[in-house]
């Protein structure tokens, strides 16, 4: 995979063990521990109570689809072969919002509110990034 | 001192072209802006004492001392400021704060940038969104507002018809400006057959990418002699910046708009019905509207039908960018919102003139909805 062409993160504190995370198959959450809010992106600083304190939880890996879009245009060279494809703002049940991509559903399918959970596919021997699919009934 | 007095004032203007100018770079037309406001507003270099400007993309360290220093000027106050398309009217807010504490008398704000033939040079700012929006091919700015576009139609019907009324009104109002990037008429049906860049937007719904630079002059009325053009009143100001990240916005069809705006018009002491024209800031065609609902030009949810309606265009209850906006004069960050309604308030703007224009409203919106200014003139 050492010809992986899209962008990838630069991983290091504090975003580390969220992409342990994705390597281990699930998403990993800052859950502050003064005043239980889960954080993303990653930050030493919990943004409601200021709290430096927290701890990593897992993710049950479900959510609904808040808004999406579909690229008609690759911005990197690294996509051209994908387009069109989906990107959406998922909330997850915890109560955080990502952005990812939904994959194995039509684009005629995907809607605002749909039930989706993370897949997770390996770009290349470290790095594992979390997408999503919808939930099937 | 209450801005309401009106004292703070816009004294000159300065544009230069906007579009491909393979000759230009971000430095000479920088200078060439603030070089034009100076003179608009008839002062000597030897009076102008601030200069703010933006540290665009290919803009280098210690940015806005080696614009003062090619001008000629060793200011008491100068800075960069970084709030993407706010930035503007943030340069005229720190400009009166700045002379009302003593600190100058008279400040350029510019901003320069040549984004379009300029490629990247010595500088490079990274963007911020590697780690979290990248890697998901969630790149470029029209992915983030398609993001916007597709909740506003969710929550409230809005219709491509209706975000392609205010393309088509940007390119008319383009059409009567001569300093602007794209000046061909279009209809709704070209807008409908431009093609998908990012669902729901299409090529039409996009700004333009430009070389191109504008300033202003700020000043006291009171302090200001000899001014070679009617100054225009600072009545009302207000930034509100709601996220970053559009993964951390609180709303994604509600702009910082909805907060600064009510500042800014209650500060000036007056209601949106007042406004004569409007320069918002049109990244892409859903700012527009969702814009006319969070200042109070129409109820939340029908900004796509007061478009269709015709009520932004030249003639109508509130024409909006008379220039032709960032859609279709060209992208200078906002800028040349502040320019033109300037311009609009002192009668200058010959076939494009809105009759008798005494209050404009102009705002800034930068990042993906992340910060928001408001400004409100008059004369």
């Amino acid at each position: 995979m050492a010809d992986y062409a899209k962008p990838l993160p630069i991983i290091g504190e504090p975003n580390r063990e969220f992409w342990d995370g994705c390597k281990a198959g699930e998403i990993r959450l800052q859950r502050c521990e003064d005043c239980g809010q889960f954080r993303y992106p990653p930050s030493p600083l919990c943004r409601q109570c200021l709290s430096l304190k927290s701890t990593w939880m897992k993710s049950k890996g479900t959510g609904t689809v808040f808004s999406y879009v579909v690229y008609h245009q690759a911005f990197h060279k690294g996509f051209q072969e994908e387009i069109p494809y989906i990107v959406a703002l998922i909330d997850l049940e915890e109560g955080v919002r990502l952005v990812s991509r939904i994959k194995n559903c039509p684009i005629e399918a995907v809607s605002i509110g749909m039930k989706v959970s993370a897949i997770f596919e390996p770009a290349t021997d470290e790095l594992t990034l979390p997408f999503f699919e919808p939930v099937k009934d | 001192m209450k801005l309401s007095s009106g004292n703070y004032v816009i004294a000159g203007v300065g544009e230069t072209p906007v579009g491909k100018l393979p000759n230009e770079d971000i430095v000479s037309l920088s200078l060439k802006a603030a070089k034009a406001a100076i003179e608009d507003a008839g002062l000597k270099k030897s009076e102008v004492d601030g200069l703010l400007t933006v540290k665009t993309r290919n803009a280098t360290f210690l940015w806005s001392i080696g614009l003062c220093e090619a001008l000629g000027i060793s200011p008491s106050f100068t800075t960069d400021l970084d709030l993407g398309g706010a930035t503007p009217i943030a340069m005229v807010a720190h400009a009166i704060g700045a002379i009302e504490i003593g600190l100058c008398r008279n400040v350029v704000c510019v901003f320069g940038d040549d984004r379009r033939t300029g490629g990247r040079h010595h500088g490079q700012l990274h963007r911020g969104t590697e780690d979290t929006e990248d890697p998901f091919g969630f790149l470029g700015a029209p992915g983030g507002y398609a993001m916007i576009a597709r909740r506003h139609m969710h929550e409230y019907g809005t219709r491509p018809e209706q975000l392609g009324a205010v393309a088509v009104t940007m390119r008319k109002h383009a059409s009567l400006n001569e300093n602007a990037q794209m000046r061909e008429p279009i209809t709704l049906e070209d807008y409908m057959a431009s093609r998908l860049i990012v669902d729901p937007l299409r090529l039409l719904d996009c700004c333009l990418v430009s070389d191109g630079a504008g300033a202003v002059v700020v000043t006291r009325r009171d302090q200001a002699r000899d001014l070679a053009k009617p100054p225009v009143s600072v009545l009302g100001l207000a930034e509100f910046h709601p996220h970053r990240f559009l993964s951390n916005a609180p709303s994604l069809t509600t702009s910082g708009a909805s907060v600064a705006g009510k500042r800014a018009f209650g500060q000036a002491g007056i209601s949106p019905e007042e406004i004569d024209v409007a320069e918002i800031y049109d990244c892409f065609t859903i700012m527009v509207i969702i814009q006319l609902e969070d200042y109070g030009f129409c109820r939340k949810g029908e900004g796509g039908a007061f478009a269709e309606g015709g009520h932004i265009e030249l003639g109508g209850k509130l024409p909006v960018n008379t220039h032709g906006g960032l859609l279709s004069q060209g992208h200078v960050d906002g800028m040349l919102h502040i320019t033109e309604a300037v311009k609009q308030l002192r009668g200058e703007c010959g076939k494009r003139q809105v009759r008798d224009a005494k209050l404009a409203l102009v705002s800034g919106n930068g990042g993906i909805m992340s910060t928001h200014a408001s400004l409100i003139l008059g004369r």
